[in-house]
């Protein structure tokens, strides 16, 4: 038996951001909402939809917006542009308007038994671990695409959480355990998985 | 079995959360004790009939189970007294429990025991945090530790042999295929 390991590197350095995601909007739209678009997910993009939202910050990316055949009007705070490119496809309705940006820390990669999702944990950035209040726990495929929220913060899952912790997948993919704490209680709670990551 | 290495994108910038969909799903609690009392970080027996997890309580550390079912059942596996312990974890056989505990204020130590809690030995005490340990094979387990400046990822036999250092990272995770 051989084995090898996974390992992100360290998300608190800015530096070593990723600057960029692309995720398909989970409602009927087929919209793909991109984020601080860069060159190195420009090629991406091809491959998931025809018309994005583009918001872009910065100059450099305003660049790239524009070396995709597209306008990036700009803003006070976000620019957005929309992008048309190569019909791969079929789009038929495009909504969404970039309203701003909020920025996370994705940390703690915990692949599913058949390795076909990856749960992670967001937080706003620089919380990290250090402060689980705002924790988020989202899927996405291993290569980092199809990202999906599937438990919101304490603050919004409704749940009655102070904050909640260590998610694991059980076994079977059916299940994942976390730590959860209440005004007066820790917990040990099951959370119904079978339909993390389904798109 | 073999197994893959899977990178993952660790740093990103989320817009929109209006059109996305969240999971409904409802809680179903299993286990749970009053404040101070705490209970943190549960992981899987990988039969998936019970947990394991650390309960503090009075400031006693343990390592305990508890099984999933209609006749919930909490265990103790391990308790020495003071010593905190985080990321208890079955082998994947389930012989065997990987585990770290904080011998001096901020020193963390890595060991493994039975599954049965008996015959505790030590795998790394060298003066540093080491934390986030999981099993690779059967006789190496990978952790994090802190070199003073950033996270590092290590990989180190049971006896405390081999160890390789493999850079910069956190949360290391064992990828099965």
């Amino acid at each position: 038996m051989s084995s090898q390991f996974a390992t992100p590197t360290g998300t608190d350095d800015i530096s070593e951001v990723v600057a960029c995601i692309v995720t398909l909007a989970r409602t009927r739209t087929n919209t793909v909402n991109i984020s601080e678009v860069t060159g190195r997910i420009a090629g991406r993009l091809r491959g998931l939809a025809n018309t994005v939202q583009v918001s872009a910050t910065t100059a450099r990316n305003r660049g790239v917006v524009r070396a995709l055949g597209g306008t990036a009007d700009i803003s006070e705070r976000v620019d957005v542009g929309r992008v048309e490119l190569p019909n791969e496809v079929d789009i038929s309705n495009v909504v969404s308007v970039v309203t701003d940006f909020v920025q996370f820390d994705t940390w703690r990669p915990i692949p599913r038994g058949d390795n076909q999702r990856v749960l992670v944990c967001r937080t706003p950035q620089g919380d990290h671990d250090t402060d689980l209040t705002g924790l988020e726990l989202w899927t996405m495929r291993p290569d980092g695409s199809l990202e999906r929220k599937e438990i919101a913060s304490p603050a919004d899952n409704g749940f009655g959480w102070d904050s909640y912790a260590h998610p694991e997948w059980s076994p079977d993919g059916e299940f994942v355990v976390v730590a959860a704490e209440t005004a007066t209680e820790w917990k040990l709670v099951l959370l119904p998985a079978a339909g993390f990551g389904v798109v | 079995m073999t197994t893959s290495q899977v990178a993952y994108v660790t740093n990103t910038i989320d817009i929109s959360d209006t059109v996305r969909a969240v999971s409904v799903v409802q809680p179903y609690e299993i286990y749970s004790v009053t404040k101070p009392d705490t209970l943190a970080d549960p992981s899987w027996h990988p039969d998936g009939t019970s947990l394991i997890f650390v309960a503090q309580s009075g400031g006693n550390y343990a390592i305990a189970t508890m099984n999933i079912g209609a006749t919930p059942n909490y265990t103790e596996v391990y308790t020495d007294g003071t010593t905190a312990f985080a990321d208890p974890t079955y082998s994947v056989d389930g012989s065997y429990i990987l585990f770290s505990a904080e011998i001096n204020p901020g020193e963390w130590a890595l060991y493994y025991m039975r599954a049965d809690g008996i015959d505790v030995r030590t795998i790394l005490s060298d003066g540093n945090a080491n934390i986030h340990p999981v099993w690779v094979t059967p006789s190496q387990v990978a952790f994090q530790w802190w070199n003073g400046s950033t996270s590092q990822i290590s990989l180190i036999g049971l006896g405390g042999q081999g160890r390789q250092d493999l850079g910069e990272g956190e949360y290391p995770r064992t990828v099965v295929q």
